[in-house]
């Protein structure tokens, strides 16, 4: 129930512009900063993982509310590591 | 005459289904009847109905004074591009759709005549459930074809296609069944509804969140393929269908393209990037290795780091399996491993070759993975590669490390023809990983730690993770240019066409489940 609860909560976090952590890692780079205008797909955080670097992208065009990753920072499965308002 | 007008008036009757008010109710649904179904379903006019006059012989609550012909589903065989299908099609508009006896006798005849004639089965699904006036009868319906689904299973390919309600037992016909389709919105799969979840939990969910095309589509696995509306659906289920054989004693249909064989393909040369550390989308590799770029995907949205689909080289049908870098960095984790399996022994009962693309740091480490049995989910990739006795041609991309190297096609599972690029990196584990457990104490007693590390990740990239030590062993039988991989693909499984490999005896194997 725990996971079914968890998942939920990432699929909400997406749904309200959220990008989330598909798995745990570390953050290598964020390209943006808040208030910055971004487009649907742009790349807005590097997360490496499984020695991969996964392009995090805006869920849809807006502007970003925040940035919550820091780079270097370990992030758990499920983080938000920035919020895009539409 | 009137023997003959009396036909007319009695089909008449059949093609009425529900009458006028039930039909026009499933047109406001966005719906169609199961014969307008069936008409956009099949090439035009190639549609013979069976048991269109076949009646129930309940009584009770109601049912001893409506006995509409047809029993609410509509069977039958018919053509897809040219070739035979059988279809079923329940009719909401009568009975709901509802499954007794009779309606269950005659979708199980048909399966009959499929499986004695090697036709493909295609259920077209919606239907309110078993009929409850019916009691033990509508029950027994249900086993009835259950069991004949289960007979079929890799004699003829099966195809659900599920065009409103399929909830209760209902469910478990199509689950067994090789391929799921779905229709956004107006489709829904589940074992109990939200009503009764609502009564035992009191747990609040909509039909859509319980069981619709998407959640099917992405979560749960169950479909396969989903589509907006009924006609791109259809298209789907067509499109399948050119893939596949009739029957396990056919061969897949080939065509003749205009796809050259030998077309060289260069692109591939820089398809991949060299840092192990950036991703790509696998399917950037698929389609200009295939004839024409077509690669029909399948669960495209479910355990997405692992793809897998079909296509055709050199006209002849093969199945593909890719992992995925772009999708949590290519890992092979639960979801995945039941996807491939299954996808593999479908390949693989219907003689469909297998061609793997190999691009995956491993194993998804973790407790979720752990506690949910990656073990033994894990093990029916290893299980479906070396049962299968198709021809199985693996390519190495990239990377190839650990326990997924073995698993993803290895020549140790089977492999008939196991090919790698210059750049493909097969160890243990990557280099960081192995410096640092192999080198730990010269690393702590290292002057310079970093350079003392980068030297020896360097060493073992050169001695040990590259393709030539496999290919020395002779577990890689080439190392090949990019640019020649459809022209050698195509060679390999020109030459694995009529591969004959002999099974011990025995009853069945007991793949983990």
């Amino acid at each position: 129930m725990d996971l079914l609860g968890r998942r939920a909560r990432r699929k909400d976090a997406i749904q309200a512009g959220g990008v989330v952590a598909p798995m745990p890692g570390i953050v290598v780079n964020t390209l943006v900063k808040a208030g910055d205008y971004v487009e649907k797909d742009q790349v807005l955080v590097v997360l490496e993982s499984m020695k991969m670097q996964m392009q995090l992208k805006a869920p849809f065009t807006g502007r970003v509310a925040r940035v919550a990753a820091a780079i270097g920072a370990q992030v758990e499965k499920g983080a938000v590591l920035a919020q895009v308002d539409g | 005459m009137e023997m003959t007008h009396t036909l007319h008036t009695r089909r008449e009757a059949a093609r009425l289904g529900g009458g006028e008010a039930r039909v026009a109710a499933q047109h406001a649904k966005g719906k169609r009847t199961a014969r307008e179904r069936i008409a956009a379903l099949l090439d035009p006019d190639s549609f013979s109905e069976t048991g269109m006059f076949v009646t129930h012989r309940a009584a009770g609550f109601g049912l001893e004074n409506d006995h509409p012909a047809g029993d609410g589903v509509v069977t039958g065989t018919g053509k897809i591009e040219g070739r035979p299908v059988c279809v079923f099609a329940q009719d909401f508009t009568v009975l709901g759709g509802s499954v007794g006896e009779a309606h269950g006798r005659k979708i199980a005849r048909l399966m009959d005549v499929a499986l004695q004639n090697g036709v493909p089965l295609i259920g077209l699904n919606d239907s309110g459930g078993a009929r409850i006036q019916e009691g033990v009868d509508a029950l027994a319906a249900y086993g009835e074809i259950f069991y004949r689904n289960v007979q079929a299973s890799g004699v003829i390919p099966q195809l659900s296609v599920i065009l409103g309600p399929c909830a209760g037992g209902a469910v478990y016909s199509p689950a067994i069944t090789d391929f799921v389709f779905m229709v956004e919105e107006t489709a829904h799969m589940f074992i109990t509804g939200p009503d009764v979840i609502r009564a035992v939990t009191r747990e609040e969910v909509d039909v859509e969140t319980l069981g619709g095309a998407s959640l099917h589509a992405s979560r749960s696995g169950v479909a396969h393929f989903t589509a907006p509306d009924e006609d791109a659906v259809f298209a789907q289920v067509r499109w399948l269908l050119t893939f596949l054989p009739p029957n396990n004693l056919t061969p897949p249909p080939s065509i003749v393209t205009k796809d050259d064989p030998h077309r060289s393909t260069p692109e591939l040369r820089n398809a991949v990037p060299t840092d192990p550390r950036q991703p790509y989308d696998v399917r950037a590799v698929i389609e200009p290795l295939v004839d024409d770029g077509e690669f029909l995907e399948i669960q495209s949205a479910f355990a997405q780091n692992l793809v897998v689909g079909f296509a055709r080289l050199d006209g002849h049908p093969v199945g593909i399996v890719a992992n995925q870098p772009v999708m949590l960095a290519g890992v092979l984790d639960i979801d995945a491993g039941d996807k491939g399996a299954r996808f593999i022994r479908f390949c693989d009962a219907f003689h469909i070759p297998l061609v793997t693309l190999v691009d995956t740091p491993g194993f998804l480490p973790g407790t979720d993975q752990e506690h949910d049995g990656i073990i033994r989910h894990g093990a029916k990739l290893i299980f479906a590669y070396a049962e299968a006795t198709v021809p199985k041609v693996t390519l190495i991309l990239r990377k190839a490390y650990g326990g997924a190297y073995i698993v993803m096609g290895s020549r140790h599972l089977a492999g008939d023809v196991n090919l790698a690029w210059p750049a493909a990196e097969i160890a243990v584990m990557g280099p960081e990983s192995a410096v640092n457990v192999v080198f730990r104490k010269d690393l702590v007693a290292a002057a310079d730690p970093e350079s003392c590390r980068a030297d020896l990740i360097r060493r073992y990239r050169e001695e040990l993770a590259n393709p030539f030590v496999a290919a020395s062993r002779g577990y890689l039988d080439d190392v090949i240019d990019p640019a020649e991989s459809r022209a050698r693909l195509i060679a390999a499984l020109d030459f694995l066409r009529d591969k004959r490999q002999p099974t011990p005896k025995r009853k069945h194997g007991n793949i983990p489940l």
